[in-house]
C-alpha cells in the first residue's frame, strides 16, 4: 500500500476545555490538489497551523499527524524547523506579516535556502533571483534589492510564494492566499500557483471561505464545520451533489452567477457559534432545517468510511 | 419600470485631483488625479453598481456623492439641486436622504454606544421627529435582529449582525438613496447572501435608490439593475447591468469578468483566454 503524503488522525486542538478542532481525520495524497472550505471560526486555520506544528502556546494539541511516514506530533521543535519551509511549506493571508520589512526580498528568499543547507551565501543570493524570475516578476536582479514595502500586494505575495517553494516542498499549504487581493490580481496569483505547484510536483492544500476558488484551483474537497470535517470528496462530485445540509448551503450562498437576483439567494441561517457553544450531537444541527431528535443525542460518523464521496450527517441531502 | 425615470445623482465632469506630500524641496508637488472627467446619472429607484479595482476611483465617487468630499472640477445634483460645493446650509435634506453603509462594521459603529443609541443618534442629530423607541424596534425588526439587541454593545455581535446595525443605522432617518461601500467583502459567503437579501428586501420595501461600490463583480451582476465600470479614475463602461456582463465592449471590463471565480471551476481557463500569454506578472504593478 503506498504511505499517504499526510495523513492526519484524530487530530484535536483544545484551548482549556473546549475544543477548537475536534478529531480530524483526512490523508492527502503526493500530488493531489485539495481544497479546505468552511466559514470563519471552523477550524480551518486551525488545524493547519497544528499539521505546522505552530498552534498558539496556550492550545493542547493530540491525534497524529503523519507527513512523509514520519508523526510531526510531539517532535522537538528543532526537527521541525528542518521539515517547515523545506518539504512542508506554507502562505498564509497577509503577505506584509510574512515579510521582514527592514530586509531586502532577495535576501529574505536566500535566507530560507541557506537556513536549509541548500546553498551558500553567493550560490543563494543566485538562486533568489531565479526563484524572483520563476514567480513572474519583471526585473528579477533589480526586484531582489527591494524592500516589502516597495512591492504592490500581488507581488508581495510572489515573493511569499518564492520563499515558500524556495526548498524542496512536497506540500504547499495555503491559507487564503488571496483574500487581500483584488480579484485580477487573484486571478493571476491562482493561474501562478497552478502552473508552479504542476511544475514543482507539490501537493496543494488550499484553505477558503470561497468555494470559487477551491473549485478553480482544487480536486479534492474537505468541508469542515464546528471542528470537524462534515463532507469529503471529489470537488466536481460534492459541489454537483453536496450531501451535507451545510456544504449544500456553502455552495447555494456562493452561486450568485446562477441567480438574477429576483429570488432570494438561498443559504444558512443565523451564524457560526464561538468555540465551546457549538450543540452537542450534531454540530450543525441549530443551523440545520433537517434537524430532529437523532440529531440532538448522537454525533453522525463519517460514511461510508473509506468511500470515494464521505458524509458526517444523519439526513443527507437526497439528489433523487 | 414603464415610467420615464428623473436623475436622482447626476455628475457632470467630476474631476477630484489630490495633493501629494511634498517630496522635493526642488519640484513643484505632485498630484494624484482620482477621478477625471466622470460624468454619471443615478435614475431614482435604480440599484446603481460601480465596480473597480483598489485605486480605480469608485470610493472617492461614492464620498462625492455623499458631499463627504468635493470635487475639484465639475457638478454634482442631487434630486436636481447643486451639490457640489455647497455649504452645509445648502445642502438641505442631503444629510438625511442619503445614508451609506460601510465595509467594516467593527470601525464604522462606535464600540462604546448601545444598539439603540447607534441607531436612535441620525434620528436625534437630524432632527427626525416621531417615537424614537418605536422607530428603533421597528428597524430591529426590519433588519432581522432581535428586540433584545437593542441593550447590547456592537462587540457583542457577530460581523453580518454589526452590518445589519449598520443598515439599521442608515435606515433610521427614512433617506431616499443608500450609498454601500463593499457592503458584504468583510463576510463569509453564508452572511453575504443573507446581507445581500436582506438589502434586496429593504430597497423594495422602503422604495430606495441603492448605489453600491464594490470590486466584486459578482456581487454587483448580482444585485445591481446598472453597472458602472471603473479604470483609473474614469468610467471606462457604463450600462444595464446585463448588457455590460454579457457583452462588454471594453478590454477592461473583459478581463474583469474573466477574472471572477465560478464555481464551475473555469476560472483559470478564461483568464488564460483573455490575457493569452502575456503573463509577466507586471498586471499588479501599484
Amino acid at each position: 500500500m503506498v504511505v499517504a503524503l499526510l495523513e492526519v488522525k484524530d487530530l484535536t486542538v483544545r484551548f482549556g476545555d473546549d475544543e477548537a478542532v475536534r478529531g480530524v481525520s483526512f490523508s492527502l495524497d503526493s500530488g493531489v490538489r485539495t481544497g479546505l472550505i468552511g466559514e470563519s471560526g471552523c477550524g480551518k486555520s486551525l488545524t493547519a497551523l497544528a499539521i505546522l506544528g505552530l498552534a498558539p502556546t496556550t492550545a493542547t494539541v493530540t491525534g497524529s499527524v503523519r507527513f512523509e511516514g514520519e508523526e510531526l506530533i510531539g517532535r522537538p521543535e528543532r526537527e521541525l524547523c528542518r521539515l517547515r519551509g523545506n518539504r512542508l511549506t506554507v502562505v498564509f493571508q497577509e503577505p506584509m506579516s510574512a515579510l521582514n520589512p527592514l530586509m531586502k526580498v532577495g535576501r529574505q528568499i536566500a535566507e530560507v535556502l541557506e537556513v536549509h543547507d541548500k546553498a551558500g551565501r553567493g550560490e543563494a543570493r543566485r538562486r533568489a533571483i531565479d526563484l524572483i524570475e520563476m514567480v513572474r516578476l519583471p526585473d528579477p536582479s533589480r526586484t531582489a534589492h527591494k524592500y516589502p514595502h516597495q512591492l504592490s500586494g500581488g507581488q508581495r505575495q510572489r515573493i511569499v510564494l518564492a520563499m515558500a517553494l524556495a526548498g524542496d516542498p512536497a506540500l504547499l499549504i495555503a491559507d487564503e492566499p488571496t483574500t487581500a487581493l483584488d480579484v485580477t490580481v487573484q486571478a493571476d496569483i491562482l493561474l501562478l500557483l497552478d502552473d508552479l505547484v504542476r511544475d514543482l510536483d507539490t501537493s496543494l492544500l488550499l484553505i477558503s471561505h470561497d468555494l470559487s476558488l477551491v473549485a478553480s484551483l482544487c480536486e479534492e474537497l474537505l468541508v469542515m464545520y464546528g471542528g470537524t470535517i462534515v463532507e469529503r470528496g471529489r470537488v466536481s462530485e460534492v459541489f454537483a451533489r453536496p450531501l451535507h445540509p451545510y456544504t449544500a448551503g456553502l455552495h447555494s450562498a456562493s452561486s450568485l452567477e446562477h441567480s438574477d437576483g429576483t429570488d432570494d439567494l438561498r443559504t444558512i441561517e443565523g451564524s457560526v457559534p464561538p468555540i465551546g457553544q457549538f450543540p452537542g450531537g450534531c454540530v450543525f444541527r441549530n443551523r440545520c432545517e433537517y434537524a430532529d431528535e437523532v440529531c440532538l443525542g448522537v454525533p453522525p460518523l463519517r460514511v461510508p468510511p473509506g468511500e470515494p464521496h464521505e458524509v458526517a450527517c444523519h439526513h443527507p441531502v437526497s439528489h433523487d | 419600470m414603464g415610467r420615464p425615470m428623473t436623475a436622482l445623482f447626476r455628475g457632470v465632469g467630476i474631476t477630484r485631483r489630490f495633493r501629494l506630500p511634498r517630496r522635493s524641496l526642488l519640484e513643484p508637488v505632485e498630484s494624484l488625479t482620482a477621478l477625471d472627467n466622470v460624468s454619471i446619472e443615478i435614475p431614482t429607484g435604480a440599484k446603481f453598481g460601480v465596480v473597480g479595482e483598489s485605486g480605480s476611483g469608485k470610493s472617492t465617487l461614492a464620498r462625492i456623492l455623499l458631499a463627504l468630499d468635493q470635487p475639484t472640477e465639475g457638478e454634482v445634483y442631487f434630486d436636481g439641486r447643486i451639490i457640489s460645493g455647497a455649504s452645509p446650509g445648502e445642502l438641505g435634506d442631503l444629510r438625511r436622504d442619503v445614508q451609506v453603509v460601510l465595509q467594516d462594521p467593527r470601525s464604522s459603529l462606535n464600540p462604546r454606544m448601545r444598539v439603540f443609541e447607534i441607531i436612535a443618534e441620525p434620528l436625534r442629530s437630524l432632527g427626525v421627529a416621531g417615537d424614537e423607541r418605536g422607530r428603533v424596534l421597528e428597524l430591529l425588526d426590519a433588519v432581522g435582529l432581535s428586540t433584545a439587541s437593542m441593550d447590547r454593545y456592537p462587540h457583542q455581535f457577530s460581523g453580518g449582525q454589526r452590518q445589519r446595525i449598520a443598515i439599521a443605522r442608515a435606515l433610521a432617518p427614512h433617506p431616499r438613496a443608500i450609498i454601500a461601500d463593499e457592503p458584504v467583502s468583510a463576510l463569509d459567503v453564508s452572511v453575504r447572501a443573507q446581507i445581500l437579501n436582506l438589502l434586496q428586501d429593504l430597497v423594495r420595501d422602503f422604495g430606495l435608490t441603492l448605489v453600491m461600490v464594490s470590486h466584486d463583480l459578482s456581487v454587483i451582476r448580482y444585485l445591481c439593475d446598472y453597472t458602472a465600470v471603473m479604470y483609473n479614475g474614469e468610467i471606462v463602461e457604463s450600462g444595464p447591468s446585463e448588457r455590460v456582463h454579457e457583452n462588454p465592449t471594453q478590454d477592461y471590463t473583459r478581463r474583469l469578468l474573466a477574472a471572477i471565480p465560478t464555481m464551475d471551476g473555469s476560472l483559470l481557463e478564461r483568464v488564460r483566454a483573455v490575457e493569452g500569454d502575456d503573463r509577466e506578472g507586471e498586471h499588479d504593478e501599484t
